[in-house]
């Protein structure tokens, strides 16, 4: 029996705004071997290595390195003892060479010798990187490569890479899997952390999957199928009932998207042609692990991102390009997903806050460009009363209120513009049950008076349990669109990771 | 009044933070004064009796505070302005310099019917300031250019472009240390006779009521603070931020422009420019002081405006009693860091760190 390099026993974390990332979670490391780490957004999976790593520390359990405890207050004294992350968002100094950001922080070497060493690991694995030119005008693949050429030069003997594949191109993911390989034989510990079921199975020796905090599965990757592992990943509990979902007569197209194509913030094609009608008296779920294109689609059809190509046709008029103002007078409003740092100005007050957006509308102006603030007051006050928003004062700032009230004030807000459709993004994340199931009951409520919801979320059993239709999303496609009861959650899970059931 | 009341109770935080400042500077320049040997009760009772003294015998020291406060409060106003809006514009002080050099051009119009006369200092004034505000507007709005840099730049431009012209072509015949005068019939009448304290005030605490109106209670106003203050929420709501930035800016040259006139054509004894233009240097700059300890609030301005007024007022007592009126620049000092420190830091925490993402749990 060979011993594990790293054994993490009984490790629990929360986090301090009191989320619970990982419930009781044991795992080991062995060399010579990929280990898999696979899980849904929020399983815990990069919470766990960046406790491994030194990032974070643990709340509860231990943490072995070659069988002796420790406890690592930060990733540097992990690194000394061999254990090196490679991040998804890979920190380093733009302006600064790659050979400046692999010896930032390492003493007692000279540049010439480092240089020469670089040269021999690089010829000895097989990783090409540029090290005389400035990181930010490396690609993000480049990038990572300096990042793993830092961490094999500083000797880590195991290696831990999260969701390494996102930015990369097949090409770049192929020669990183060989790569990876390598290592593994040459007695190496890989970690690999991915959503990605086909990934996992073409890469990994042994998978532990994770769902909400907790190991659900321990299999060898020989041993086990995708649709084992889509299982284990989206396995789900049934928490809440909701209102029944009424039939809603005369059906119409209230939003009708043709061949959508947009572009995400590095200029990479997010969303890649995406199709869709969405009808009256429908919610229509978009599931998908994250960053697959959702934000892109969502900020696309509310106005806030460039559309490259096709069309967006509501209730028979084209609005392509439309600003969110022109949409909500239409009859479109828009959830967002970030209610902290765009559906609301935190240090406004309430009064402020519900005037947002209202403040286009004739109602709440008198003549002049003036605003009526007593009607806003009684707008608001009557929200705040139907919606049972609890806030202290219309006068105290919107961060004095709850996360749940926060959002109850945004979706009150949207509601008074009596939209048509409703584009709802991850509208409970970070929710307390109460108010989660208060702002699901009530799209069910709206869906049955007749209005059309687009649901993007990347909680599973939300979309599940709420839509009538289901897409699901995946490299910026829709892989699939069918109702919901056509789905067995086994090939969603499939979907999700990328395999075509 | 009770309008004041309210937006105190609402501003508790600000309106105590900047009292504390006060306190510290006081407390930091009493201090100095007395490591520098000087006798700190007797410089004290200088400031005073030379800033406010007993207005109810002798009103002529408080004239000289709100005297220095008028202009302030504008310059103050206008770098607020930028704040809200989310911009740091500290062109004020060029834009001052070529409202005044309007007013000069203006004045050389001497003999045209007065009435045109205070129509083209108000609008050549005025119009020269928004000209040199437009720039970095334009700079920023169409090409993203950073405003600090342009504006600091435009700054001496102004200063060598207002002096160089105005000493060429408009020099005083009989003095030749300033420009040719405001005629006497365009004016800003004085508010009280045999002091320097002319309507300047008045139109100075006028225009803040104004603007303080429309930040609040208008749509442009309302649409301004939204963007400054989270521009991703802006853009949500369907404000465009560049059209609020673009606003600020023009506001902002604007009270500029008027803080100009007030130097140029609303103080006497001069009513010109003086050479190099030493009557209008660092009125700026002095605004960023202003809006700092006022908040960047329009009514918490007006009292900053008569503290720094009543400091420079002051000071002149100082000198008298041989200890450098330099002094007082301590005091402003001081009340400058302890309030900027937690202000700046969310100033420059917006401006130049992105929004982070961390993610988590992934």
């Amino acid at each position: 029996m060979v011993e594990p390099l790293v054994k993490v026993a009984d490790v629990v974390k929360v986090y301090p705004d009191g989320t619970v990332a990982l419930r009781g979670v044991s795992l080991d490391i062995f060399p010579n071997e990929i280990l898999g780490l696979l899980g849904e957004n929020g399983a815990g999976k990069t919470t766990l290595m960046k406790i491994v790593s030194g990032l974070l520390q643990p709340t509860e359990g231990k943490l072995y390195v070659y069988g002796k405890p420790v406890k690592f207050s930060m990733p540097a004294q992990a690194l000394k003892m061999g254990i090196g992350m490679v991040h998804q968002n890979i920190p380093l100094v733009h302006n600064f060479t790659g050979l400046e950001n692999i010896l930032l922080g390492y003493k007692g070497i000279k540049r010439d010798e480092a240089l020469e060493r670089l040269r021999d690991l690089m010829s000895k694995t097989g990783l090409k990187v540029r090290l005389d030119v400035p990181v930010e005008d490396l690609s993000l693949g480049e990038r990572q490569r300096i990042e793993i050429l830092k961490m094999l030069f500083r000797g880590v003997k195991i290696l831990i890479m999260d969701e390494p594949t996102t930015n990369l191109t097949p090409v770049e993911t192929k020669d990183l899997f060989r790569l990876l390989k390598q290592l593994a034989y040459e007695g190496k510990a890989v970690v690999f952390i991915s959503h990605k079921i086909k990934e996992v199975m073409e890469i990994t020796d042994r998978v532990v999957v994770l769902r909400k905090g907790k190991v659900v599965g321990r299999l060898k990757t020989k041993e086990t199928t995708p649709k084992e592992l889509a299982s284990l990943m989206v396995g789900r509990e049934v928490v809440f009932s909701y209102p029944p979902k009424k039939e809603v007569p005369n059906q119409k197209d209230l939003l009708v998207v043709k061949d959508l194509w947009v572009t995400d913030d590095l200029g990479r094609q997010a969303v890649r042609g995406i199709s869709f009608t969405l009808k009256s008296g429908e919610i229509l779920g978009v599931a998908g692990v994250e960053g697959n294109g959702q934000k892109e689609l969502v900020e696309a059809l509310t106005g806030l991102r460039v559309i490259d190509k096709g069309k967006v046709i509501l209730m028979g008029e084209e609005v392509t390009g439309a600003d969110p103002g022109t949409l909500s007078f239409r009859g479109l409003v828009h959830i967002p997903e970030d209610r902290k740092n765009v559906g609301l100005v935190l240090t406004m007050s309430v009064l402020e806050n519900v005037f947002l957006g209202l403040h286009r509308y004739p109602e709440f102006l008198k003549p002049g460009k003036l605003i009526n603030w007593n009607k806003v007051t009684e707008h608001a006050r009557k929200l705040i009363k139907r919606f049972e928003i609890v806030v202290r004062s219309l006068k105290s700032p919107a961060k004095s209120l709850s996360g749940g009230n926060q959002q109850k004030l945004i979706v009150a807000r949207e509601l008074s513009k009596k939209p048509s459709v409703i584009i709802a993004a991850n509208p409970t994340r970070g929710l307390d049950v109460a108010s989660t199931q208060f702002v699901r009951n009530l799209l069910i409520n709206l869906r049955n008076q007749g209005i059309g919801i687009l649901l993007i979320s990347s909680d599973l059993d939300e979309v599940l349990d709420l839509s009538d239709r289901v897409a699901v999303m995946y490299e910026g496609k829709f892989t699939s669109l069918k109702p919901v009861k056509d789905y067995t959650l086994q090939e969603i899970g499939l979907l999700m990771g990328g395999v075509n059931a | 009044m009770s309008a004041i009341l309210e937006v105190i109770k609402d501003k508790a935080g600000p309106v105590i933070d900047s009292l504390i400042a006060l306190t510290l500077g006081f407390l930091g320049g009493a201090l100095t004064i007395y490591f520098s040997g000087y006798d700190v009760v007797k410089a004290m009772s200088q400031l005073y009796n030379f800033s406010i003294g007993n207005p109810f015998v002798n009103p002529y020291s408080l004239t000289i505070t709100l005297t220095y406060a008028g202009p302030l409060m504008l310059s103050g106003l206008a770098f607020a302005l930028g704040v809200r809006a989310g911009l740091f514009n500290i062109g004020i002080e060029g834009q001052i310099y070529m409202g005044a050099f309007g007013v000069v051009i203006a004045s050389s119009f001497a003999g045209i019917p007065a009435p045109l006369e205070v129509l083209a200092i108000i609008l050549v004034g005025i119009g020269f300031a928004l000209m040199w505000s437009a720039i970095p507007a334009a700079l920023k709005v169409y090409r993203e250019v950073n405003e600090v840099v342009v504006t600091i730049m435009l700054n001496y431009i102004a200063l060598g472009v207002a002096d160089y012209t105005i000493f060429k072509y408009f020099p005083n015949p009989s003095d030749a240390t300033k420009s040719i005068v405001v005629p006497a019939y365009a004016r800003i009448p004085l508010l009280m006779p045999n002091t320097s304290l002319s309507w300047n005030i008045v139109i100075s605490i006028g225009v803040l009521l104004v603007i303080y109106y429309v930040l609040w209670y208008t749509v442009p106003g309302y649409e301004l603070r939204v963007a400054g203050t989270n521009p991703n929420a802006a853009r949500y709501a369907g404000i465009n931020p560049k059209r609020a930035m673009f606003l600020s800016f023009m506001l902002g040259g604007l009270l500029a422009g008027i803080a100009g006139i007030e130097k140029v054509a609303g103080l006497p004894p001069s009513y010109s420019v003086l050479s190099t233009l030493s009557n209008l240097q660092g009125l700026g700059f002095e605004g960023i002081t202003v809006s700092l300890i006022g908040g960047n609030h329009p009514l918490g301005i007006i009292f900053a405006a008569i503290l720094i007024g009543a400091l420079h007022a002051g000071a002149r007592g100082l000198n008298l009693i041989g200890i450098p009126k330099e002094i007082v620049w301590v005091f402003q000092g001081i009340i400058v860091i302890s309030i900027a420190i937690p202000n700046l830091y969310t100033l420059i925490k917006r401006k130049f760190v992105s929004p982070g993402k961390e993610v988590v749990g992934k």
